[in-house]
């Protein structure tokens, strides 16, 4: 019996997982686990029980993660370097970061979000070249700009994150604590969420679309932060969001929503496309979007996700209430619209898992899941006022 | 058992091989009749939809309506007419009224009925492996394919056996008449995803309404209760409207508790009224502090309690703050607002009246009212709001580096006439500086909704008001003013010649009523005399000699206000002393816009703070939180664990010691997944055997 290297990764003959794996997820797994040991070594005095389990848990999930999907790796390592020397730059002056070319003009947190917004912008633009003359170049420029934006947004949320320790160790917290920081975070998920599936169907001209809600975000963003309002200013936390469950609430609650906004982004191109094909328009334009039969599958896939992470989101939500509100439920507007989000978003499971429904009418529900889904996340911050109003526009 | 493995034509994707067929739960069961149509229609998913949406439209209603306002705010937002529409339909308290824990209800009903229809078949489809499969149905399946082998088929069986459980797969075998079946599973464990979502949801509705209010509104219902809507002190509170200890299993309810006192009672609000709660212990506050950034912005809210036990005596002190809640027994304690405890505050007021100057001193309590004598009528003066900091960013902090200030102590009260009309006043216990000089501030505003606007009264060298208000009695004393703008008058007509006492007389009279005018009404009033009586063209002249004049009077005033404070003033006055004169000259021009009939001062102050507490007894939550682990299990298991089936068949060849192999499989929901495992799995029997 010859043994190739496709015959190794059968499914079905004996095998060990570990030999699955190549050089660079060694390096990986190794430079990380020495990176977290030489922090453990350095700033261990300083941690709780919580802290140490946080920070060799998160090691452990980025060894998994960047080994199940292996751009990880390298997207993990330019967004710690670039954070890295960032932090460096900064030293423990704040004021640096106007005066420092590399700090003013690339990788202080105000520039990397700026980077990240055009790159956002300009990859939108060469999606949608690449899509309608079908140019191989312009897509992969594009899925090149993607990485760089999300590595230029994870980057400035990080670096955001000293800044607020810069300021004083009082104001010093996770960035995830207002409209402008979780528009940036819900940029930078919604992306990587794309390029997962991007990479994984090997076609790049679904991009466009998704690429065009991140855009929009980068657009309130922009208009949120850095117009009157000032919103990219670093606040202290008011007391009720000082709790260990923001960090983890707020970032799974945008899992979901970037799943959902997948979807419906998604559903648009099926949408799309559909008519175009029944109306026998189908050039070659429509041809290059994906299969309709792909579109759905990767639609409900995405829906299950946001689902998973809407309901993780939920519960935690309530669990933090539960501590910082007295009630687990209280039907303040911000929690009966994550309901509303969800309950949607289960009747649409239902029938597409039980009464079988596909294509169409799914996408459409999925297009106004998505609005439901704005309203939720920054409509009910506009329009209606409760406990939640810390991120008030 | 028959356990037919059927192509569903209908449908485009073989997903729903293996799904279970309604009717295959239906027919588990003995139903009959009208049971069976209620089964039917409670377990059916039009049903389930209809409820998320219903539930969905009702949710945003009570979005939109601010719930549990007080009833006058509806009745003016809508008119009596809409509000008593509404308010029978229970919409200012959506989530607890009848109708809406009915949906809730009704969901709770339909999800068990689903269970219970769909349990028997998900449990089968999770244990069973399904050996009875006929090769004409595994024919029919997408995946499919089929081997000759050399080996025999024990053999055969067994290789493959092997290769299935290093593929993960779990399998049987069944050997009859010497044809082989086996059947193999993975990932059957989705199937319980289901019982545990739909689970899920039942023991978090059920534990969720048992932590609700619903035995108070049934009691209610039952004339035992009756939410109490005056404004009462909780001992005048009625027994029917008064829960004992141990009367109620869940409850949320509020406290406020100033700093100093104990309570043993909470609030439960109930629509637009509200029930009092006897707890089974008591709440001392000894301290409450609010911690604030260097922004002014509240950084921590912290309560130190002292927990006493009725029954045992035991007590227990902690310090709560948001985010850190005390729990104790069944009970949790959470720090959920503040507000004034009745601080005492030492006040002066400063009579305006021109006419009566006169200065008195009181002691007030913050949330207390008092009836004010003054020339201008009775007035009730409403200490509403101490605040013992007032952290503001600084308008100047370019040049001290510091971005805000602290204003310290404000006092806001509400200043009612007779006639019920009231302003709104703010006053600083400290002068603040404004270009060096210190000022006592005061803001005024006729409504709430517009900004106030700030008096300024310069504070003097020992940063008090007397000076000031020493001017303004001067200035008001009618004899004081006739020596005064006599001696200025001889003092300011020109020394050559002799003096015209006629012309200081005439001088003194006017020098005496423009100093009046200008107590009145500042130098506007002035300027309208001059306008009234002056012909146009000659105003300009009579103007600028009248203020020369005017200042001149107003300066020889100041003077005497000085050498009362023992100021010698036979020299030069001070630069301080100059500027001094400006401020007070600015201030007493606009001082009657100030309108008010005395200006307060804040002398001291005793600050003491309330606590609001919320206590709560949720029995269910532990449940609640039960439910939510099993939900995600139930998710997890429903999306990421793929239930995949290979079923083998391996029948003797009809020539030589051979086999066939017939080999097919299916993935469920994970059909694209699948196919690229059979694959993997043909691409090995390949090598092993020839493809038939
Ligand atoms: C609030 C209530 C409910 C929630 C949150 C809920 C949630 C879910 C979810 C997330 C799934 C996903 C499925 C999958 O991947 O298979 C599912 C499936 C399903 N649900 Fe519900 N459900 C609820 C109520 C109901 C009710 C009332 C019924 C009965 C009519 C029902 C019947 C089903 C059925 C038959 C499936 C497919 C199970 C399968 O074949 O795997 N559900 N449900």
């Amino acid at each position: 019996m010859s043994t190739t290297g496709q015959e190794m990764n059968n499914l079905f003959e004996k095998q060990s997982f570990w030999r699955q794996l190549g050089s660079f997820d060694w390096v990986w797994a190794i430079g990380l686990v020495l990176a977290s040991g030489y922090a453990w070594q350095q700033y261990s005095s300083l941690m709780d029980v919580y802290e140490v389990g946080i920070l060799f848990g998160t090691v452990i999930s980025l060894i998994a993660w960047g080994w199940l999907w292996k751009p990880v790796r390298a997207y993990t390592i330019a967004v710690a370097l670039l954070s890295l020397f960032s932090i460096y730059l900064y030293g423990d002056d704040l004021a640096l970061g106007e005066t420092n070319f590399f700090l003013k003009f690339l990788i202080s947190s105000k520039s990397s979000i700026m980077w990240m917004s055009a790159l956002y912008v300009l990859a939108t633009v060469a999606y949608f070249i690449g899509l309608f003359i079908g140019s191989e170049f312009s897509n992969k420029t594009a899925s090149a700009m993607t990485w760089s934006a999300t590595v230029m947004g994870l980057v400035g949320l990080l670096v955001r994150w000293r800044e607020s320790y810069l300021i004083h160790v009082d104001v010093g917290h996770i960035p995830v604590s207002n409209l402008y920081e979780v528009f940036i975070l819900f940029s930078i998920i919604t992306a990587l969420l794309y390029l997962y599936y991007e990479g994984k169907n090997k076609n790049y001209n679904m991009g466009g679309f998704v690429l065009l809600v991140i855009s929009s975000a980068v657009a309130f963003l922009l208009w949120y932060g850095f117009g009157s309002r000032g919103a990219s200013e670093i606040q202290p936390l008011v007391p009720a969001l000082q709790s260990y469950w923001m960090k983890i609430h707020v970032p799974a609650n945008f899992v979901g929503y970037g799943a959902f906004a997948l979807a419906a982004m998604l559903a648009v191109a099926y949408l799309i496309k559909d008519s175009m094909t029944k109306s026998g328009r189908n050039g070659a334009i429509i041809n290059r979007i994906p299969d309709l039969e792909i579109l759905d599958d990767v639609m409900y896939k995405s829906i299950a996700l946001g689902f998973a992470f809407f309901t993780l989101a939920t519960i935690l939500g309530a669990m933090w209430a539960a501590e910082a509100w007295g009630g687990y439920w209280s039907w303040d507007p911000k929690e009966t619209w994550a309901l509303i989000v969800w309950l949607n978003y289960a009747a649409w499971l239902h029938l597409r898992l039980t009464k079988g429904w596909r294509g169409r009418p799914l996408a459409w529900w999925s297009v106004i899941g998505l609005f439901i889904t704005l309203f939720a996340f920054i409509g009910v911050n506009m329009f209606l006022s409760g406990l939640h109003s810390y991120g008030e526009l | 058992m028959t356990n037919e493995i059927k192509s569903d034509g209908e449908s485009s994707q073989e997903n729903d091989l293996l799904e279970p067929q309604v009717e295959r739960g239906r027919s588990n069961r003995k139903e009959h009749g009208l049971f069976k149509v209620i089964i039917s229609f409670l377990g059916s998913m039009e049903l389930a939809i209809s409820l998320f949406v219903i539930i969905g439209i009702a949710s945003i209603i009570g979005t939109i309506l601010q719930q549990n306002q007080v009833y006058n705010t509806y009745i003016v937002k809508f008119g009596p007419f809409w509000f008593e529409v509404f308010r029978s339909l229970e919409l200012f308290d959506i989530y607890s009224s009848w109708w809406f824990v009915i949906l809730l209800g009704f969901l709770l009903v339909s999800t068990a009925t689903c269970i219970y229809r769909y349990a028997p078949v998900i449990i089968r489809e999770w244990r069973q492996f399904r050996l009875n499969v006929s090769s004409k149905s595994l024919k029919l399946m997408h995946s499919t394919g089929s081997w000759n082998t050399e080996t025999t088929p024990n053999e055969t069986a067994q290789f493959i056996q092997e290769k299935l459980a290093n593929g993960g797969y779990q399998s049987r075998l069944k050997n009859e008449e010497g044809i082989i079946t086996i059947a193999a599973k993975k990932g059957a464990i989705n199937r319980l995803g289901y019982l545990f979502t739909h689970g899920a949801i039942i023991v978090i509705c059920l534990s969720a309404l048992y932590d609700g209010n619903f035995n108070l509104k049934l009691r209610e219902a039952a004339g035992q209760l009756k939410p109490e809507t005056r404004d009462l002190f909780a001992s005048q509170v009625p027994d029917i409207s008064r829960l004992k200890a141990d009367e109620n299993h869940a409850f949320r309810g509020n406290a406020n508790v100033p700093e100093g006192s104990t309570t043993g009672l909470v609030f439960l609000q109930m629509r637009n009224g509200f029930l009092v709660q006897e707890l089974p212990f008591t709440i001392t506050l000894n301290d409450f502090r609010i911690e604030h950034y260097n922004t002014g912005m509240p950084k921590s809210f912290e309560s130190d309690i002292v927990i006493e036990d009725i029954e045992s005596g035991e007590k227990i002190s902690k310090t709560i703050e948001v985010n850190h809640p005390l729990f104790y027994k069944d009970f949790a304690i959470y720090q959920s607002s503040f507000d004034d405890g009745g601080s005492i505050m030492d006040l002066q007021a400063w009579s305006l009246d021109d006419s009566k100057q006169k200065v008195v001193s009181f002691q007030q309590v913050v949330g207390q009212n008092k009836l004010m004598e003054t020339s201008q009528g009775e007035f009730k003066l409403e200490l509403t709001e101490f605040k013992a900091l007032n952290v503001q960013p600084n308008p100047k902090a370019e040049e001290t580096g510091r971005k805000f200030k602290n204003m310290g102590p404000s006092l806001t009260f509400r200043l009612r006439d007779s006639s019920g009309q009231a302003k709104e006043f703010i006053n600083y216990a400290n002068p603040t500086t404004q270009e060096g000089r210190y000022f006592f501030l005061s803001g005024v505003r006729s409504t709430t909704t517009e900004p106030f606007r700030y008096l300024f009264i310069p504070a003097d060298d020992s940063a008090s008001l007397k000076r000031f208000f020493g001017f303004r009695s001067l200035l008001s004393n009618p004899e004081e003013m006739k020596r005064i703008a006599e001696k200025t008058a001889a003092m300011s007509l020109p020394s050559t010649g002799v003096p015209d006492p006629k012309r200081i007389a005439q001088m003194a009279v006017v020098m005496q009523r423009l100093a009046e005018l200008f107590n009145q009404g500042g130098f506007d009033l002035v300027l309208n005399d001059i306008n009234e009586k002056v012909p146009e063209d000659k105003r300009k002249d009579v103007q600028d000699s009248y203020f020369k004049v005017l200042q001149t009077i107003l300066g020889t005033v100041y003077l005497e206000v000085l050498q009362g404070e023992n100021i010698d003033i036979s020299k030069n006055i001070t630069p301080a002393q100059e500027q001094y004169y400006d401020d007070l000259v600015n201030t007493m021009g606009v001082i009657s816009k100030y309108n008010a009939p005395f200006f307060l001062q804040i002398k001291s102050f005793e600050h003491k703070e309330a606590s609001g507490f919320q206590i709560t007894k949720a029995p269910g939550k532990d449940l609640v939180y039960l439910g939510c682990t099993l939900l995600c299990i139930g998710i997890v298991l429903m999306f990421y664990v793929a239930n995949k089936r290979i079923w083998v068949i391996i029948s003797p060849s009809t020539e030589g010691q051979g086999a066939q192999l017939l080999v097919a499989g299916s993935g469920d929901r994970h059909q694209k997944e699948f196919a690229k495992e059979f694959q993997a799995l043909s691409q090995l029997l390949d090598k092993q055997y020839t493809t038939h």
